[in-house]
């Protein structure tokens, strides 16, 4: 069964695991914030947070947004998630298109521990 | 025919200026295949595929189906044609309809039934090549008389 991609972390402060992982109405919810996807390659400074904080939304809407950038904060390597949080993204919009996707049997996961 | 909804060409990637934009401008379409407005927005992405896959299996049973009745009026059409004739003899009569709906499957016809059903296509081909030839017949003595 196809399913979103999504990625886990684990808030190791708190002790708490997040899974992370996209819906439309989480992609429309960032384009509100500002976030703008042909600028998230070419300025993830201003972008990147606002993608990560948007992962959130799906699965723990009720998170304080304090919490989650502080949680951005503490990841080393930042950079690293520009693809695989595009790619997530990117699953809402191909599974607009009538035809076979690719089969997502690998899931992306990205842990932390501090 | 071609689904022009959403293209997945390089093109299309480039000018995509919003998620939002694209997911409202689609947002109707999968409802009117039976999404709910809930399902398309908050849950899974890929649901919209498997919700495609069945609208396609839909339009193809329709086709199906159209195909079928086409077929039964064919059928009835075919039958009448002995009386629709100009130049038919007087007496003549139209084939009868088929007392059962055509079998979907093959296997389920009996040996006898198949054999019927040779026999009765044999005789549609034979009256309709007599009936075409008498037509050619009385234009030709039409002719010649003028």
């Amino acid at each position: 069964m196809k399913k979103s991609k999504q990625i886990t972390i684990t808030d190791t402060k708190n002790n708490i695991e997040y899974t992370l992982e996209y819906n439309r109405e989480a992609l429309a919810q960032m384009e509100s914030w500002g976030f703008n996807y042909n600028e998230f390659i070419e300025k993830p400074a201003t972008m990147l947070p606002l993608a990560f904080r948007g992962a959130f939304y799906k699965n723990h809407s009720k998170s304080k947004i304090a919490d989650i950038d502080e949680l951005f904060e503490s990841i080393e390597d930042r950079k690293g998630l520009i693809p695989v949080l595009a790619d997530m993204m990117n699953d809402c919009y191909q599974s607009l298109i009538n035809g076979d996707g690719e089969e997502n049997e690998k899931k992306a996961t990205w842990k932390i521990v501090e | 025919m071609e689904d022009s909804r959403i293209s997945d060409t390089s093109k299309d990637k480039e000018k995509l200026s919003s998620f939002t934009a694209v997911f409202e401008e689609q947002c109707p379409f999968f409802m009117s295949i039976g999404m709910t407005y809930e399902e398309y927005w908050r849950k899974d992405c890929w649901l919209t595929q498997y919700y495609l896959k069945a609208y396609n299996i839909k339009k193809e049973q329709e086709n199906e189906k159209m195909w079928l009745q086409g077929l039964y009026i064919y059928e009835a059409l075919c039958d009448v044609s002995p009386i629709m004739q100009p130049f038919s003899k007087k007496g003549t009569k139209p084939h009868k309809y088929p007392e059962k709906p055509y079998s979907l499957y093959e296997k389920n016809k009996t040996q006898k039934e198949k054999e019927e059903e040779i026999v009765q296509e044999r005789e549609k081909a034979y009256n309709f090549f007599k009936s075409w030839a008498n037509r050619v017949k009385n234009n030709m003595e039409i002719k010649e008389r003028k």
